[in-house]
């Protein structure tokens, strides 16, 4: 179910009025968003802590449901991909902050969990991602022996094993000293310009929104500002 | 990486809860094992018991149900029964559980009338039938002559009176290995019963058809009231003791799988609920709700199935081991049938299903947001 772009020229995702309200709209996370990010953008999103980066990210996502507006991907509407849960593993890839690895899984085991239940012998292409990412004498270790940016790495693999288009990274550097976060960022960027990947990264370091495309400033759930690079 | 692999991953880190839970659920299959097994062996062993004999029908009360029917007097029916068609032998049986000894658990003791078809299925070991009716001596099973420490030439007292060991024999009936054989007469006399038996075994000529068979059944029923003519599988089906191991078992079957599918919903909503973020992760990574469905089962029904195995050996050898208790020996013979065994390892399968489904869709409903904010 992977959704192929319409045009070059189309973006790979907007969103319209997006709002997401808590304790019935007392709590209001995200209130009425709009933005378009193009294919193969990397859009760096900034702002103060629980400005609704985060609740941004998961509704692009579909980790979480709106209270009211629209989010197109390629030009279709969230509503009408059916099982969103098959979309996002056919067209997302998730890095986050805190790495989110099993941790009684080997490094190569972790970046093979979201291709169980899919047809088809993924481990030779689990085991390329690792190495192109610098882990190849790492692929049995547990996640326990791993380093900070080994581990991100690991999560990395994970999130380009089912070849996504749009990768939603939340802090990736968030956890990493400086050295590792550099490492890391610099793999990422390889990789995206590589695969031509769409990346919406969620921060708070400002040497991580410098190599962005674009950086969306949000404040108390609305866009602030857009500056392009 | 596959999701059966992941599933066993899950159950083999929490390496204190599994075991637990593998315990619980192959006790509750063990017991399911070992009584049915028992309560079959012991209906099988009376069947063997009366088709070794050779009867083809058995003449006994309508309302006789307990472990031995109970007496009547024999000779009220015995020429009704001889003038019957294709009859060739109608033969008294008195039997009671009585104890011989201080030293031993209470055993059989038969009485057969003296030179009847009866005594022809056992196989002499040692020593000698009782040579006729009044003669105060008994053949004793090779069971119940170990059991009881006698050999040929031995005094056993039974009931007041002493008897001497005259032969002891073999059969291919676990109960009659086990038992006390005398001639009727002597039996009748014993137990102050004369002339009475419990059944009455009748064997046919070899033109008798099922459908002779059949008349007699109905002739016995129309001409004896009050009495009914069975074959010895009928005869064990009303037998009480049979009805009761079964009622048992199927007791056991029922509550073995209650608290099996208790144990094992308990378990997985405990795990899935110290497993929320992981659950959140692997839906963020995209896993269909379905496949989480399946990890949740799959992971249920490898514990219900690890439990039956181990539980079905475990039944196995308790029902085995019992039969070699010395208050138990002689009256047990346990029979395992592998489609009971294998229906047995279905119902683990099933129980994990039970067990593991509600949790499964609890796990699948969680929003992948709340989920990973789980700590």
């Amino acid at each position: 179910m992977q959704i192929p772009s319409p045009s070059p020229q189309a973006p790979i995702l907007s969103t319209r009025n997006l709002s997401l309200h808590f304790d019935e709209g007392q709590t209001r996370a995200l209130d009425g968003v709009d933005i378009e990010i193009g294919e193969s953008e990397f859009v760096a999103i900034t702002g103060p802590s629980g400005c609704g980066k985060s609740s941004l990210l998961n509704l692009i996502g579909t980790l979480d449901i709106p209270t009211s507006g629209d989010i197109h991907f390629r030009s279709r509407p969230y509503s009408a991909l059916g099982d969103l849960s098959l979309f996002r593993r056919e067209n997302i890839g998730f890095i986050f902050q805190s790495f989110h690895l099993l941790p009684t899984l080997s490094a190569l085991d972790n970046v093979l969990v979201p291709t169980i239940g899919r047809p088809g012998d993924h481990e030779e292409r689990a085991r390329a991602l690792l190495t192109r990412l610098g882990l190849s004498n790492r692929l049995d270790h547990f996640p326990g022996k791993l380093s900070g940016g080994e581990r991100q790495r690991v999560a990395i693999a994970r999130a380009l094993i089912n070849d996504p288009d749009l990768i939603l990274a939340d802090e990736p550097t968030g956890s990493l000293d400086s050295a590792n976060a550099a490492h890391v960022l610099n793999l990422l960027d390889c990789i995206r310009h590589e695969k031509e990947l769409t990346v919406i990264m969620v921060t708070h370091d400002a040497s991580v929104s410098a190599r962005a495309d674009r950086v969306i400033k949000m404040r108390d759930g609305k866009i602030d500002a857009e500056v392009s690079a | 990486m596959n999701l059966f692999r992941f599933a066993l991953d899950n159950l083999y880190r929490r390496p204190a809860r599994t075991a637990l839970t593998v315990s619980a659920i192959s006790l509750g299959i063990a017991a399911v094992v070992a009584l049915t097994s028992i309560a079959w062996g012991f209906e099988a062993s009376w069947q063997k018991a009366n088709d070794a004999r050779g009867t083809d029908l058995i003449v006994t009360r309508i309302a006789s149900e307990n472990t031995m029917p109970s007496p009547f007097v024999a000779e009220q029916v015995r020429p009704a029964l001889s003038a019957l068609p294709h009859v060739q032998q109608v033969v008294g049986l008195l039997s009671e559980m009585l104890t011989v000894s201080e030293d031993a658990p209470p055993v059989f003791v038969f009485g057969w009338a003296h030179g009847s078809y009866l005594w022809e299925h056992l196989k002499l070991k040692d020593g000698r039938w009782p040579a006729d009716d009044g003669e105060t001596v008994l053949a004793i099973g090779s069971l119940a002559a170990e059991m009881l420490h006698k050999q040929v030439g031995d005094d056993i007292e039974i009931e007041g009176r002493v008897f001497k060991v005259a032969g002891i024999f073999e059969s291919s009936a676990l109960v009659e290995n086990g038992a006390l054989i005398m001639t009727l007469t002597q039996m009748q006399q014993i137990t102050d019963k004369p002339g009475k038996v419990n059944i009455l075994n009748i064997k046919l000529d070899n033109q008798a058809t099922d459908a002779d068979i059949d008349a007699i059944k109905a002739q016995v029923r129309q001409t004896l009231p009050g009495f009914i003519a069975i074959t010895s599988g009928e005869l064990v089906q009303k037998n009480a003791v049979v009805r009761i191991s079964k009622a048992m078992s199927n007791a056991t079957i029922l509550i073995a799988g209650l608290v099996g599918a208790l144990v094992v919903f308990n378990t997985m909503l405990m795990s899935i609920n110290e497993r929320t973020r992981e659950i959140g992760i692997l839906l963020a990574l995209g896993w269909q709700r379905r496949t989480v469905i399946k990890l949740i089962v799959g992971e249920s029904v490898i514990l219900t199935l690890a439990g039956g195995a181990i539980g079905i050996l475990l039944g196995i050898a308790i029902a085995s081991g019992l039969g070699h208790l010395e208050l138990m020996r002689g009256k047990i013979d346990a029979v395992f049938s592998l489609p009971f065994l294998f229906a047995v390892l279905g119902l683990s399968v099933f129980l994990g299903i039970c067990g593991g489904l509600y949790p499964a869709i609890k796990a699948a409903r969680l929003q992948p947001s709340q989920a990973l904010r789980q700590e």
